[in-house]
């Protein structure tokens, strides 16, 4: 590490040009990931065009802003309208939604700003620092590592399976089942299509999330129009309070280092990284019951797991010129516009291009810090809006969300349906989330399986030995078999 | 809550039949080999095993907290319901109609629903909405939203 | 409660009218308004690139501005469908890709590239076979002994079932008679990346696709499947100059639907054409990769024709045809 030419680099992001790109992209990036339908993913992509003429620190300030501030702008609607902006904030709306119900929207949106700029700039940190000692690690992952790590987090289902375990592992298979329509990912057979070409690759998973949170939300808000109060919310302070920092510090350290590793693996995305970092301060809690009716450690730890993860992807994609998820295989085709191409060589060569988008994306952070905080007061505002007029903007919102992900009127009817069943599965206290992880995580488990066993000419037994997939399935079944005891002594 | 379980439990012990069935018409994989039917298989055994312990559970345990009832003629139910169809109708009519036009027939018509009696302040709050929305996708998103057919486009 | 309704309706009739007015478009000299570009790829991926630079630069030659809808889904499914069921008035402009000739073996689309009307050919990316860089092989020759030895043992990885890049490693191991397995990775990137970690043994993506990789030092390239050597990687030898007679890549053009006016259509390629070969996008398309060449309606329609037969058969083989 050459500090001095990275002080300097870190001097050429903190001019007032790049500066100011950097914090028009946090602001920017958070209205986008706020709205449902509108992902990180989207956000770059179609800026990456407007950096093109634009010298490289401006640039690439803008893009890491906009990275940066749409994977914290997720969690604006999952706190107050129960619905993640982006797949990364599904795990934060289980505790924040119920904060905010409470009236307590204030509190979990700064500790969310707060929580995403601990794992951010952890991540960042980390990125700077051990960058190259880390890419090795993405390289170690081949199918069989991937099909157990997809397993580990399926044992997840269980610790946001609210209280009834039967019915969150009964939902879970149900969201499996779901996973595995659309074309088969090594034969290529269409599979539960009903021949329309619109499953061909499944449901698409943006606009069932819409269906499952937004829409049946809307429901059961017009539904119980009349017997429900308007939810007041209270702001004291747009900052996190000292008690809660106290209380929740160990479960962000923690969810940060976890969500840059997570991060650091080309594929495992912020949306995997959020709910391990949600389980793991769950099992570490004294009262894990308590979770999921508005606990503020779960929002920290989503939230710092989550945006430790764009760190971590940066890691792979800049060392190795590998992507570590789908922002950063467009980060990467903006850098070769640019005429970098991010690599080991770019590393021997280009260190001060390196350096600066390090520097950027800890400024990032910061710009990120601040314009969440500017922002708290006036987002708690939004849930305090007459019913009358919130209620059909976002039907109008959820259904623009659902038809923007594809341009397709299709997704918006998919939308619609998952918008039932999730209003009759909250109804009977079904759990909504096992269906969300399943529909993460099944598609990754299966295709990698197979993968595996098509490399390791359909041995299973080579598949299943490998030292970091058995421990990641060991570490599954630990998983499942402790949150069911507990569960059941919960109960008795 | 008992029946609510029951119903669930076989809802999903249908589902999991039909599963079933369909995986009949899949392609023969090689033997040995892990193919396109083998996880939906398994899942299908999941949900039909976890369906199925349900509704024992539920046909053995007799205290079991009362569920919400769903009568279809209560007010929130038939608005619900009302909002539904509202969305059904406004999905229709978007692609012929257009974005613009039907989103500021619906926004004040949902608005009335919700008991919303200020007109003035509800066609000027759509209007924001409408416009906003718009401009935010098309100009700033380049996302086109629908133009309406009839008017050419 | 009536007289509140009405008072409602009537504010809404109002809005009605209103919206209604909004702009009704007079088709007169073409184009008078602005033209719509369908990409069936998502944004950010190498045909969004690719759609985005061309209409740029073509922008000023066709004196209007162009809108790019990405209707993505069903492996180009939806965006191709679209494309053809559009008003064929030449405000419509698809950007069909190799897709359109694997889509109808699997059943996936009731058209064909027939449903178009070609504009032209705008890109083509060869494929190219990528090994780990200490691969106990250096030339493609090796490579080939190597797999009649150990047939079955050299696993392809490409960017999933049916894409150009599985019928790549395909055609090529047909051509040469070798035996070679097929990994599916969701995209060529992931599978770059597991060559990178020598989990398999070889790729048939594309040379820019890997560029990064064998800059860094990790990987090799063994031989391209195009007649001549592709421009930044002169030193690799095609197929044909090492006596293999395999020719593939993975294309991309510009399609109206079926009874488009000839002078729309030909005010159209003109436009683009030109917007093609302009500096900025050449240096554009260099710059992110991507190979353009221009190739006419008529000669692609041919080169369809036969195409479209043999990669037809080369999906029956593998098992892709129902």
């Amino acid at each position: 590490m050459d500090i001095e030419l990275f002080i300097e680099a870190l001097f050429g992001i903190l001019q007032w040009k790049p500066l100011l790109m950097i914090f028009a992209g946090v602001a920017g990036g958070i209205l986008i990931g706020s709205l449902p339908g509108l992902t990180a993913t989207m956000g770059v992509a179609l800026l990456v065009p407007f950096t093109f003429g634009l010298p490289f620190n401006e640039s690439i300030g803008m893009l890491l802003g906009i990275f940066s501030g749409s994977v914290y702008g997720g969690s604006i609607s999952a706190i107050l309208i129960n619905t993640p902006g982006t797949p990364a904030a599904a795990a934060t709306l289980l505790d924040g939604y119920p904060l905010s119900q409470k009236g307590e929207a204030g509190r979990a949106l700064s500790m969310s700003v707060f929580a995403s700029f601990v794992g951010g700039f952890t991540g960042a940190l980390i990125m700077t620092f051990l960058s190259p000692q880390i890419s090795q690690l993405a390289l170690e992952f081949s199918a069989a590592e991937y099909f157990g790590l997809a397993t580990f987090g399926l044992s997840i289902i269980i610790s946001v399976s609210g209280k009834s375990i039967l019915k969150g592992i009964m939902v879970g298979f149900l969201g499996l089942l779901i996973s595995t329509i659309g074309m088969d990912p090594v034969s290529g057979y269409p599979r539960f299509t009903f021949g329309s070409m619109n499953l061909f690759e499944g449901p698409a998973f943006i606009p069932t999330l819409i269906g499952l949170f937004a829409f049946a939300e809307v429901f059961k808000g017009v539904e119980q129009l009349t017997t429900t109060k308007q939810v007041v919310s209270k702001i004291s302070s747009v900052f996190p309070s000292l008690s809660d920092i106290k209380r929740t510090w160990k479960d962000m350290a923690k969810s940060s280092v976890m969500g840059t590793f997570i991060g650091s693996i080309p594929g495992a995305g912020s949306d995997i990284a959020a709910f391990v970092g949600y389980s793991e301060a769950k099992r570490r809690s004294k009262n894990p019951e308590k979770f999921g009716t508005g606990q503020i450690e779960g929002v920290a730890a989503a939230e710092s797991a989550n945006n430790a993860c764009s760190g971590g992807a940066m890691i792979p994609m800049l060392s190795l010129g590998v992507p570590g998820d789908a922002v950063t295989a467009i980060l990467l085709g903006a850098f070769v516009i640019q005429g970098i191409q991010p690599g080991p060589m770019l590393y021997k060569e280009d260190l001060d291009v390196v350096y600066s988008v390090f520097s950027a994306m800890l400024v990032a952070n910061v710009a990120m810090l601040i314009v969440g905080f500017l922002g708290v007061r006036f987002f708690a505002r939004a849930i305090t809006v007459r019913k009358s007029i919130l209620l059909p903007a976002i039907f109008i919102m959820s259904i623009v969300g659902a038809y923007s992900m594809r341009n397709n009127m299709f997704d918006v009817w998919l939308a619609l349906g998952f918008g039932v069943l999730g209003y009759f599965l909250q109804r009977y206290r079904f759990p909504v989330s096992p269906i969300l992880l399943a529909l993460i995580l099944g598609p990754m488990a299966e295709a990698n399986l197979r993968r595996a066993l098509i490399i390791a000419d359909n041995s299973m037994i080579d598949v299943l030995s490998r030292p970091i997939t058995a421990i990641f399935l060991i570490l599954g079944l630990v998983t499942l078999i402790m949150s069911i005891l507990r569960q059941r002594k919960a109960h008795d | 809550m008992k029946r609510i379980n029951i119903i669930f439990g076989i809802i999903g012990l249908v589902i999991s039949a039909c599963v079933f069935y369909m995986l009949n018409s899949f392609p023969e994989g090689q033997p040995g080999e892990v193919g396109a039917d083998f996880f939906p298989y398994i899942l299908a055994y999941g949900l039909g095993i976890s369906s199925l312990v349900l509704v024992l559970q539920s046909v053995n345990r007799k205290a079991l907290e009362p569920a919400e009832p769903f009568n279809i003629f209560e007010a929130g139910i038939q608005r619900a319901g009302i909002s539904l169809v509202a969305t059904i109708i406004y999905c229709l009519a978007m692609d012929s109609l257009g974005f613009l036009f039907c989103t500021m027939v619906y926004l004040p018509l949902m608005m009335f629903l919700l008991k919303e009696r200020k007109y003035f302040k509800m066609i000027l709050v759509s209007g924001a909405i409408t416009i906003t929305v718009f401009l935010v996708f098309s100009s700033f998103l380049n996302i086109t939203l629908p133009l309406g057919t009839i008017y050419g486009y | 409660m009536i007289k509140s309704f009405r008072k409602l309706t009537s504010m809404s009739l109002i809005l009605v009218m209103m919206s209604a007015a909004y702009s009704h478009v007079q088709a007169a000299d073409f184009p008078s308004k602005r033209v719509t570009m369908i990409c069936p790829w998502a944004a950010g991926g190498g045909t969004d690139t690719f759609l985005r630079g061309l209409a740029r630069n073509t922008e000023p030659f066709l004196g209007q501005t162009i809108t790019i809808n990405n209707k993505t889904g069903g492996s180009g499914a939806i965006g191709h469908a679209a494309g053809v069921r559009a008003r064929s008035d030449g405000y419509t402009v698809t950007m069909v890709t190799f897709d359109i000739l694997t889509l109808p073996p699997q059943g996936f689309v009731p058209f064909t590239y027939k449903d178009y009307d070609l504009l032209m050919r705008v890109n083509m990316d060869p494929a190219a076979i990528t090994v780990p860089i200490d691969a106990p092989y250096n030339t493609i020759e090796e490579f080939v002994a190597y797999a009649k030895a150990n047939p079955g043992k050299i696993k392809v990885g490409h960017a999933g079932p049916g894409t150009a890049w599985h019928l790549a490693g395909s055609i090529f191991a047909e051509k040469v008679g070798i035996d070679l397995a097929y990994v599916p990775y969701n995209g060529a990137a992931p599978a770059v990346t597991a060559l990178a970690g020598k989990h398999i043994q070889a790729v048939s993506v594309s040379p820019a696709e890997v560029r990064g990789q064998v800059e860094g030092g990790t990987v090799k390239i063994l031989a391209v499947m195009s007649d001549e050597r592709v421009s930044g990687f002169s030193e690799v030898p095609t197929m044909k100059e090492e006596g293999y007679d395999v020719s593939f890549g993975t294309w991309r053009g510009l399609a109206v639907p079926n009874s488009t006016p000839d002078d729309a259509k030909k005010i159209l390629h003109d436009a683009f054409k030109k917007g093609m070969e302009t500096d900025a996008f050449k240096r554009f398309a260099a710059d992110s990769g991507l190979g353009v060449s221009y190739m006419s309606a008529e000669d692609w329609e041919k080169d369809l024709s036969t195409s479209a037969v043999s990669v037809a058969n080369t999906m029956k083989n593998l098992g892709l045809v129902r």
